[in-house]
């Protein structure tokens, strides 16, 4: 609008970038620990601000303040530099989004966010690596296994949409255009059947991806005393919660606009689509909050053979349908 | 809101501005915290964390034959049976055996297709 | 007209003067017995064809159509010609400018070692050979030239004389190499028997059924079918390409032979010697077989084959990856995963495949020389290739560290490197050929790469180190500057991509796919000589 530098600057730095993506992300934190305390039967965040809203920023700011302890052999800076690209690749997603005031977009760039998903776990996996503890190294090669699994079914379930909306309405593989056409896919019958395994199929793989039990197996807690996060404290710790947080705000957004149709009735900056995509984000978070309150922790072989077994024959099947299919 | 279009390289490009741009911010904020809170270091503080025994800095690590035992060792052990210890011997015969197979699959396969 | 003719007679410079150079050395080395002449020498002369090949690039790419030299001054058919169009040229810059690299490399690497007049002379000779068989413009030369590059690797492979496993790999790689070559000579007598000539140029005219008086004049008309001919020429070359290339069931010798070599000699190994196997295949099945109308049945199941052999290569490679503990091996396993995903993007056979699988080729030299090279610093330093006994040394190195990190990224294929934007086009080729689930199955076999990777970068940085490193300083400056060179390159050859794909690599494809200027130019240069 004003200048094509200062627009590009203030998306990413503004909205929908590093404050506002930063910002819903301590509002989903608080969500899913309040909606995890109550089905716990515990009552969750409540004295910070107004029923507790504020306390994932109180974490934050008092994690940020405490010392920063370095072992012996650990290194110092180069946690907080993988920490700090992983976090800027998952907000650059977000970029591409249609609710972004400058989206870029480009042909085949559903590639380009699968690879920018991938800094964030590649600064997990060397996180645990970076201080030689043995509970860290092997947090970090149980993160790596699991990373073999979940990657190829991540890939699979984000195909199926934008195969199906790029074959059906020439959206060229690009994930603004799919999002725009993403509500009509569940109006075409023949489509509907890998749309719906893809759902499926990711919501469980993002299960994995942002290590919420039943495969919390990488931090597995009083197991391997916290895994690959065992020798953080202080800031390191607090970028570790917060690229977390941003992981699954970024996701869950993903789902919402390629599978769920984003604003759908509504026309995208209007109260009633503002509204429907919070539901949507709400239902979502909800879902994953629910599997992680019910289930207890798998062991790594356990949730490797659940993973190829019942989560990849419903993506592989999926991809493969939109592929052939006669539309 | 300007819609922008580019070919798939030039927006690597612009995706890998960004990413530097949020991760120097971030960066910036922890050399900032940092410059304010001084550590303040004993001995005891900065050994490594081992449930409060004593353990010596070179066996705080994991051999590199054990460091995918969940992936080799249990779940694709037959996988790795089938293809390391029976195909990749070492033994000069079992590869030409498996390359004369290959040479007498193409082989048939072009004469088949040549009509 | 002068300096057209000037850089033409290049074309022939270039492979012929690394051998006259590579012959001399010995007779040198009789009398001169100072090790820095010998070094100095192999380097000048590598300098020098290293500005050869670029010229030689440089003209091709203005002049926008093939050069032709004919040896002896006899015409196409009946004498043998090098005729380099944009592809040749390229893969001959890349293999000038990396051995170049690798040559300064050396100097430092083997000062110890005895023999190392034979070590220079062998390196010039394996050079000459291929780029002896990039540049060619004739199958039964390709032959030579590629025995060349073969028999000088066997002897660069058994350098270690004293350690038996280096000898029982060369002799491996010897006896499987052969059988490939024998079976390659058997390919060019049944071309030889089919189409009466064995010109690239004469059998791409005689396969579309061009009419041209001057070459029926020379080399007549088939003698047989051609269509069940060429089934049986294309099987068995490409058999012996692949051996050459490492794809997957002919990959075995691989894993033996490139760690067993001294490291300049894997980086050279892996990088260069298994891309002249890849570019054979692409000559082969794009420009010369392939666009004929009348073997498109062939050429289409050639495709799907190759396409198979790409996935299963990578798959299996990825797999064997994760389990090394010898850090070259598990180099070497990556060299014939790349290898695949290279043949899955030929295999594709649309020019968006061709792409990719030329980015690749050129990307993957890169990355690949810079790992081995880094890696080398390290096993140097430490005088062994186990992957625990090499623990923390790349901690008191850090520049050679950094290179060999950035090897590993983009190999593994992260945004901004090199390696993601060709993984990146093999993957818009893929999805616009109607293969997407294939992505799935490229995403399996790099997130096992990564498993390996972080694996060995583990083990050299960031774990504790073993024994006392505290003498071990940064590495010399000639190995260091080859790495930091190589690391600039894949940093600028990722960020560059949007100008190299349209201004580098999809000329090479539009030039590798017109065989009918290949033929034309040769029908030019035989009406000059007939009408003279």
């Amino acid at each position: 609008m004003i200048n094509p530098i200062v627009d590009f600057i203030i998306s990413v730095l503004v909205y929908p970038g590093m404050i506002f993506t930063f910002i819903i992300a301590l509002l989903t934190q608080w969500y899913y620990r309040k909606a995890y305390a109550r089905m716990q039967n515990r009552v969750g965040p409540r004295f910070v601000g107004p029923r507790g809203i504020l306390q994932p920023l109180a974490d934050f700011l008092k994690l940020l303040t405490k010392e920063d302890i370095t072992t012996i052999v650990a290194r110092e800076k180069a946690p907080i530099l993988f920490l700090s690209l992983g976090i800027g690749a998952i907000i650059t997603i977000l970029l591409m989004l249609p609710f972004s005031i400058f989206p870029i977009r480009a042909p085949y760039d559903i590639m380009l966010c699968i690879y920018l998903a991938l800094w964030a776990t590649l600064a997990l996996a060397l996180l645990g690596l970076l201080t030689p503890n043995p509970f860290s190294i092997v947090g970090a090669s149980r993160l790596l296994s699991l990373v073999f699994v979940y990657e190829p079914l991540f890939v699979a379930s984000l195909l199926v949409p934008v195969i199906l909306a790029s074959r059906l309405y020439n959206a060229s593989y690009s994930i603004y255009l799919t999002s725009l056409y993403s509500w009509r896919l569940w109006w075409e019958p023949l489509a509907v059947i890998p749309l719906a395994l893809g759902l499926f199929s990711i919501i469980l793989t993002l299960q994995c991806k942002l290590m919420l039990k039943p495969f919390d197996i990488p931090e597995a807690e009083t197991e391997i005393v916290a895994g690959f996060f065992t020798e953080y404290s202080g800031p390191k710790l607090a970028y570790i919660i917060t690229l977390h947080d941003v992981e699954m705000v970024v996701y869950t957004f993903l789902i919402v606009f390629l599978f769920l149709g984003g604003p759908a009735p509504f026309p995208l900056y209007s109260i009633g689509g503002v509204l429907t995509i919070a539901i949507k984000y709400l239902v979502v978070v909800t879902i994953l909050t629910l599997i992680k309150a019910a289930t207890a922790r798998y062991r790594i072989e356990q949730a490797l053979s659940f993973m190829w077994k019942y989560v990849a024959p419903p993506a592989i099947i999926a991809v493969v349908l939109a592929v052939i299919l006669p539309i | 809101m300007q819609l922008n279009t580019y070919d798939i390289y030039t927006m690597i490009l612009y995706a890998t501005l960004s990413m530097v741009i949020i991760a120097s911010s971030f960066y910036s904020l922890y050399l900032l915290v940092k410059s304010i809170r001084r550590v303040h270091v004993t001995p005891e503080k900065i050994k490594i964390y081992a449930c409060g025994e004593d353990l010596p800095v070179n066996k705080a690590s994991v051999s590199g034959l054990n460091f995918y035992w969940g992936v080799v060792k249990r779940s694709l052990r037959n996988l790795y049976a089938t293809i390391r210890d029976k195909m990749h011997t070492g033994i000069l015969s079992d590869w030409l055996f498996f390359m004369s197979l290959w040479l007498v699959i193409i082989v048939i396969t072009l004469s088949l297709s040549a009509r | 007209m002068y300096m057209v003719n000037m850089v033409e007679n290049f074309l022939a410079l270039t492979p012929s003067l690394p051998i006259i150079l590579a012959f001399a050395l010995p007779l040198i080395s009789l009398v001169v017995k100072s090790r820095r002449v010998w070094e100095s020498y192999t380097i000048t002369a590598s300098f020098i064809i290293l500005l050869l090949a670029l010229t030689n690039f440089m003209r091709v790419y203005e002049v926008g159509k093939p050069l032709i030299y004919k040896f002896g001054g006899w015409p196409p058919p009946i004498g043998i010609v090098y005729e380099v169009d944009l592809l040749g040229a390229l893969m001959g810059l890349l293999v000038a400018s990396i051995m170049f690299l690798i040559a300064i490399y050396s100097v430092k690497y083997l000062e110890h070692a005895h023999g190392v007049e034979w070590y220079y002379t062998l390196l010039l000779g394996v050079e000459a050979g291929m780029l002896g068989c990039v540049y060619t413009g004739d199958a039964f030369n390709l032959f030579v030239m590629l025995e060349v590059t073969s028999v000088a690797a066997y002897g660069l492979v058994a350098f270690y004389r004293s350690n038996k496993e280096a000898i029982e790999a060369a002799l491996k790689y010897a006896i499987v190499g052969s059988i490939a070559t024998t079976v390659y000579f058997i390919s060019l007598a049944f071309l030889y028997g089919t189409y009466g000539t064995l010109n690239m140029a004469d059998i791409i005219a005689k396969s579309k059924l061009m009419v041209s008086p001057e070459l029926a004049l020379i080399s007549g008309i088939p003698v047989a079918n051609i269509i069940i001919g060429a089934a049986i020429i294309l099987a068995l070359a490409i058999w012996a390409f692949t051996v050459k290339a490492a794809a997957f069931p002919n990959h075995f010798w691989l894993p033996d032979a490139h760690p067993a070599a001294p490291t300049p000699i894997s980086a050279v190994l892996s990088g260069l010697v298994v891309k002249v196997g890849v570019y054979a295949v692409i000559r082969f099945s794009f420009t010369i077989f392939g666009g004929a109308e009348l073997l498109s049945n062939v050429i289409s199941v050639l495709y799907i084959v190759l396409l198979i052999l790409g996935i299963f290569s990578a798959f299996v490679a990825s797999m064997l990856m994760v389990v090394q503990t010898d850090i070259k091996r598990l180099i070497a396993y990556s060299t014939v995963m790349h290898i695949g995903l290279i043949f899955m993007g030929i295999g594709l056979g649309t020019p968006l495949g061709l792409a990719a699988a030329i980015y690749h080729t050129i990307n993957h030299a890169v990355a690949k020389a810079l790992l081995f090279l880094a890696a080398g610093v390290f096993i140097y330093t430490a005088k062994t290739r186990n992957i625990d006994e090499l623990a923390g040394i790349g901690r008191y190195m850090p520049l050679s560290t950094f290179t060999f990190i950035i090897a590993a990224l983009a190999l593994v294929g992260i945004p901004p490197l090199n390696g993601f934007m060709s993984k990146l086009t093999l993957y818009y080729a893929l999805i616009d050929a109607g293969l997407a689930p294939l992505v799935v199955v490229i995403i399996v076999t790099s997130a096992l790469a990564l498993l390996a990777y972080v694996k060995i970068v583990y083990s050299v940085w960031l774990k504790a180190p073993l024994r006392d490193y505290s003498d071990v300083k940064e590495a010399h400056p000639l190995m260091l500057v080859p790495l930091l060179i190589l690391a600039l390159t894949c940093i600028v050859l990722g960020v560059t991509a949007p100008l190299l794909m349209d201004k580098l690599i999809m000329p090479t494809v539009k030039a590798t796919l017109n065989s009918d200027l290949y033929v034309k130019v040769a029908l030019e240069a035989l009406r000059k000589f007939l009408s003279s």
